[in-house]
């Protein structure tokens, strides 16, 4: 369904404040993803827990493809395209199986459980016709009439669904966020630089924040990724029949 | 027997595995191991030393350097340099340590040929096993010894050293 | 992260000058797990006035890679380096530590990371690191040093080993200690670094 994938990003929320930028844990790290060839470097964490800029590691495979964010109370794994059209980057069930040993490796180690899972995908869809794009707006918006008389070039919508996911036999309430927007920008070919005006869609599947006990592990994000997975590709399924793309 | 002690950078020399190359010869040498020799005025600085006085050289060598860093040194047989043309010229050295100030030489009028003779008899220690590799702490040893002993004045050293010894 | 398309923005019909997301969520939205943790984030442009401290260092960061990135690397394959002396990139470098010290050296750590195929840079940059304190450069200087240990190239390894050797911290000893050499005569060298360490600390 997608022309070009944008982000694939699974996060592990956790207690990881002992996973610094130490030569020690830089070092395990290394040795732990020898077979992956990631570098250490560092990135400046700026978050709500963290309001001052902390220093924390990041591994990185030299082609970008792979970066590993030890913030101080999650770990994003992002995979990212290392060619303009992304031919790396498969699906989204072989990003999280991928990330899935990936977390693996470290929680082990680092005998880790969480609190919070997530998994954040998104794409565009193919170029379309401008009369088809607005048809599609026509179908998602009941506009006002200001927007009746000039139809929008871009528009955004978010929706947050809670529902209930059993993640290794227990039922989780999970939070499902989906973004279908129409964008424009350009893609980055390597001679050239084309422009588009695109479908966007976009996911962030999650358990919610409020439960803060660490009941995670390696199997519940794997149990997580599959449910979830599941729930992205019925939503992907009832948007292609209803927007007709 | 007297020896030149000259500093080389030999992760350069290492560069084209001459150690397990028996047919390896002056002619397999990386470029950057050549360059790194570093003429000026077309001469290599070296000081000469007895064979069991080649800690002196190298202190004489390290007393003028900014930092600790490992440094490697080779000992060249002046007396195959002369047969093979090379002229050696005593010449003012540049040391904090004083008592080798006259020891200071200067390989001269090198040119392709003998710049490779040179680099031919450093092929022929580096295989033999021969260079000497004076780490941080071995480095740091020689400069307090040599400044306990009244050889080398603290202050003399520059500023940078100073502050890590 | 970057992303193989960048989106323009809405208000102008303009290609932003930085590389954001394609997503305008903030760490407000509900139940968003979408959290700003990454370098390239979004400045959301703000009429109350105030420019935060963080979005000035990411500013400053752009403006190093932008303003010096270039210089460095070109001083870096020119300099006539010898150990034991400043090099014209230690001078450079050092200029820069002190007014921002955090953003050179993340500044060096992104160049290094970018450029760890070109050996003179990676080489250029681990000379750079290792004549400073370890105070200093920490973190990022042990992370490149430790980066250099496994590199292909020998001499790449060596300087990792020098890094280490020069800092002389305990960490140090304890990194150097699990580090093997397939070369005889580096595995010789560390094995002194290892034993001047233990001298120093007083530890076998």
């Amino acid at each position: 369904m997608f022309d070009r994938i944008g982000r694939y990003q699974a996060s592990f929320f956790g207690n990881l404040a002992d996973l610094g930028p130490s030569p020690e844990v830089s070092s395990n790290l290394l040795m732990l993803f020898k077979d992956k060839n990631l570098l250490p470097s560092t990135f400046q964490e700026i978050s709500p827990q963290t309001p001052r800029p902390q220093t924390r590691l990041l591994l990185s495979s030299q082609n970008n493809e792979w970066n590993l964010h030890f913030a101080t109370h999650r770990l994003d794994i992002e995979k990212n395209a290392t060619d303009p059209k992304g031919s790396n980057l498969g699906t989204a069930e072989e990003f999280a199986e991928q990330a899935h040993e990936f977390f693996t490796r470290i929680l082990t180690e680092f005998k880790k459980k969480g609190n919070r899972i997530s998994l954040i995908t998104s794409g565009l869809l193919k170029e379309m016709p401008q009369e088809k794009l607005a048809d599609i707006y026509d179908k998602l918006f009941k506009q006002i009439p200001f927007y009746g008389d000039n139809p929008p070039f871009e528009w955004n919508t978010r929706s947050v669904a809670r529902m209930t996911l059993e993640i290794n036999g227990i039922q989780e309430s999970i939070n499902v966020i989906t973004n279908i927007n129409r964008v424009r920008g350009q893609l980055m070919q390597p001679d050239n630089i084309l422009e588009f005006d695109r479908i966007e869609i976009g996911f962030d599947i999650n358990t919610i924040q409020g439960n803060q006990e660490t009941r995670f592990s390696v199997d519940a994000i794997g149990s997580f990724f599959s449910g979830a997975n599941e729930i992205r590709n019925q939503i992907l399924k009832d948007v292609e029949v209803f927007l007709d793309v | 027997m007297s020896l030149l002690v000259r500093k080389i950078d030999n992760a350069k020399w290492m560069q084209n595995d001459i150690l397990n190359n028996d047919t390896f010869s002056v002619e397999d040498v990386s470029a950057d191991a050549i360059t790194s020799l570093k003429t000026s005025g077309n001469a290599l600085s070296a000081w000469q030393v007895a064979e069991e006085a080649i800690e002196d050289a190298v202190l004489a060598i390290v007393s003028s350097h900014q930092h600790l860093d490992t440094i490697d040194v080779v000992c060249l047989d002046p007396s195959s340099l002369e047969s093979n043309r090379i002229r050696l010229q005593s010449t003012p050295g540049s040391t904090p340590l004083k008592d080798i100030f006259g020891q200071h030489i200067d390989i001269c009028d090198l040119t392709y040929r003998t710049l490779g003779t040179v680099a031919e008899q450093i092929v022929h220690i580096l295989k033999e096993g021969k260079v000497l590799r004076y780490t941080k702490g071995n480095i740091k040893k020689l400069l307090y010894d040599a400044i306990n002993q009244g050889r080398l004045q603290k202050d003399e050293l520059d500023e940078s050293l100073r502050k890590r010894l | 992260m970057s992303e193989k398309y960048k989106l323009t923005t809405q208000d102008t019909g303009k290609v932003k000058e930085e590389p954001v997301p394609s997503y305008g969520q903030t760490t407000l939205q509900a139940g968003t797990t979408h959290e700003p943790v990454l370098e390239d984030l979004i400045d959301l442009s703000d009429s109350s006035g105030g420019v935060s401290e963080n979005t000035l260092n990411r500013r400053r960061l752009r403006q190093f890679k932008e303003n010096y990135t270039k210089e460095l690397l070109r001083i870096i394959c020119e300099q006539d380096f010898e150990y034991g002396f400043d090099s014209s990139a230690d001078l450079f470098v050092r200029e820069l530590m002190e007014p921002n010290e955090a953003v050179t050296k993340e500044w060096l750590n992104a160049i290094y990371i970018e450029q760890f195929s070109d050996i003179r840079v990676v080489i250029g940059l681990l000379q750079v690191v290792s004549h400073l304190q370890y105070p200093e450069i920490y973190p990022q200087g042990p992370t490149m040093a430790l980066a250099a240990l496994s590199h292909a190239n020998s001499e790449v390894r060596e300087c990792g080993i020098r890094a280490f050797e020069n800092w002389g911290t305990i960490e140090s000893l304890n990194i150097l200690r699990n580090v093997k050499c397939t070369e005889s005569w580096m595995q010789e060298y560390l094995s002194q670094v290892i034993k001047d360490l233990e001298k120093e600390f007083g530890v076998q």
